[in-house]
């Protein structure tokens, strides 16, 4: 195969891709169209949230695991690697500080 | 909070102390009981006081923020071809908050191998939270772009002794990015989508070793050339179960600078699909991640003067896996409540005349105890099959722990 057809499929690649984002930001519109979620959702609590972020990895920890000053930093981490909005973070903060 | 608690704490430690050292060093006071107390009394105890305070400020936290958490894992392989072996690893993983938006952390490696303990960086990035929705990180960081590396890899996480061929044995996706990136999430509707764009010193094309030519070279940790990769990967939560998502890294040039093979443009995408949910008796896990690999098709050795030219692949590739796991997590005995069911499907396609062998696939059944939330010992047993090598099915043990 020749350097242009190598171009031609890239670009076809490239279309690809596009079509599947774009695809996954339509199914995301439909999807919040329809049945309530609780993910990242002002309604869903910070127990709600901790469960569903952490156990997408991986076994959630007992809160009483980690210290109050040990859990800022692993939810730091977390925020970081799992990419929790800013909400997400507070409400996970405020349960953790809660159960501990 | 901490701030509160150690105020408390040295409170209380002084509250308690202060009686117990005045009986001891004033044994007047032990019969103080119903008399006036003077203000040499209170001047007294305020002394006695700011001596514990003094004492317990040597030993309590300070007010940096550090932790110190990661994983460690030790055990066996036996594959057909290959001697059998143990094996061990520890990745320590430091985390340093000097404030609420800055975030440093750094995962080192620390893995037997040979005769000698195999060191490396696995990632140090630093990161800043610009916005609720937005986060600059710079550094080395896990790919993005690779959902495996970045968020199953750890051997405590990793349903299985070992990685998916397409991020191991026969890499075809970087499993860290030297550069950086822009990433977080953002509510839509009622679900979110998180996103990540990078730059990076990006891959390095193999062009004059026998063994290796055609191949992507991800630690480029000396970029070859002045031109960099970008990349990135959008994931949308169709349910808070379910996330599927999309990545795409571009090079417009991996060749080396000193290379004598011609500029070669690499593009690698890849798809992901992850659910973990609730089912009938406990909970299911299921992955799904393929990744597409495209070179310039360039001649390799163009004028012999290597030994093995010239040469020209077909230089697309691809490779991936799909995972499913089970746990009777919602039964009442203890013991099959802790255990977990695996399968995997793994594979790699890679170009006729590939200098490493051919297409190879495998598919792996674990089944793992889960003695802690963090502490899993698994058991696989692997079946291979490969084009032009002997096949080399496995078993493997391994027990892991995230601390």
């Amino acid at each position: 195969m020749n350097k242009q057809s190598g171009k031609t499929r890239r670009w076809a690649s490239l279309a690809l891709a596009t079509t599947g984002a774009l695809s996954l930001l339509f199914l995301a519109a439909c999807s919040s169209m329809g049945a309530a979620s609780t993910n990242g959702s002002p309604q869903a609590s910070g127990s709600q949230l901790w469960s569903q972020n952490c156990s997408r990895c991986h076994n959630f920890r007992s809160p009483s695991e980690f210290s109050d000053a040990e859990w800022d930093m692993a939810l730091a981490h977390m925020r970081v690697r799992a990419n929790l909005t800013g909400e997400e973070y507070r409400s996970i903060r405020e349960f953790l500080e809660a159960s501990n | 909070m901490r701030n509160k608690t150690g105020t408390a704490a040295l409170l209380a430690a002084a509250v308690l102390a202060a009686p117990l050292v005045e009986a001891q060093d004033n044994p007047s006071s032990q019969s103080s009981e119903g008399q006036e107390v003077t203000g040499e009394d209170i001047d007294y105890l305020q002394q006695r006081i700011d001596e514990i305070s003094a004492l317990l400020n040597t030993v309590k936290p300070g007010k940096r923020r550090f932790l110190l958490t990661g994983y460690g894992f030790g055990g066996f392989e036996n594959a057909e071809g290959d001697n059998s072996s143990f094996f061990a690893g520890f990745n320590p993983i430091f985390l340093w908050t000097p404030t609420d938006r800055i975030l440093f952390e750094a995962e080192v490696e620390l893995e037997l191998e040979d005769s000698g303990t195999n060191t490396a960086l696995e990632y140090a990035q630093l990161s800043y939270v610009l916005s609720d929705e937005v986060i600059l990180g710079v550094g080395k960081f896990l790919n993005p772009a690779n959902v495996f590396q970045e968020r199953l890899h750890p051997a405590w996480i990793n349903k299985l002794p070992d990685k998916p061929l397409a991020f191991s044995s026969k890499r075809i996706q970087a499993s860290t990015q030297l550069g950086v990136q822009v990433h977080g999430a953002v509510p839509v509707g009622s679900t979110k989508m998180n996103y990540a764009v990078y730059v990076s010193n990006g891959p390095t094309l193999a062009t004059d070793a026998p063994g290796s030519f055609g191949q992507l070279k991800f630690k480029d940790f000396e970029d070859g050339n002045n031109s960099k990769a970008v990349g990135g990967r959008i994931g949308v939560f169709l349910a808070p179960e379910l996330e599927v998502g999309a990545s795409l890294e571009e090079t417009s040039n991996v060749t080396p600078d000193a290379s004598a093979v011609a500029d070669a443009e690499a593009l690698i995408y890849s798809f992901d699909v992850n659910y973990t949910g609730s089912v009938p008796g406990g909970t299911l896990d299921g992955r799904a991640q393929w990744i597409f690999s495209d070179v310039d098709d360039v001649t390799f050795d163009p004028s012999g003067s290597v030994g093995f030219g010239p040469r020209k692949l077909d230089n697309s590739r691809d490779g991936g896996y799909v995972q499913v796991a089970y746990r009777p997590s919602d039964s009442q005995s203890p013991i099959l409540s802790k255990l977990e069911g695996v399968a995997r499907y793994d594979s790699v396609n890679l170009p006729a005349g590939a200098p490493e062998g051919g297409d190879e696939s495998r598919v792996t059944f674990g089944v793992n105890f889960w003695s802690t939330a963090s502490s899993v010992f698994k058991v696989a047993y692997q079946i291979d099959n490969q084009d032009g090598a002997p096949d080399s099915d496995a078993v493997m043990f391994e027990w892991a722990l995230g601390f």
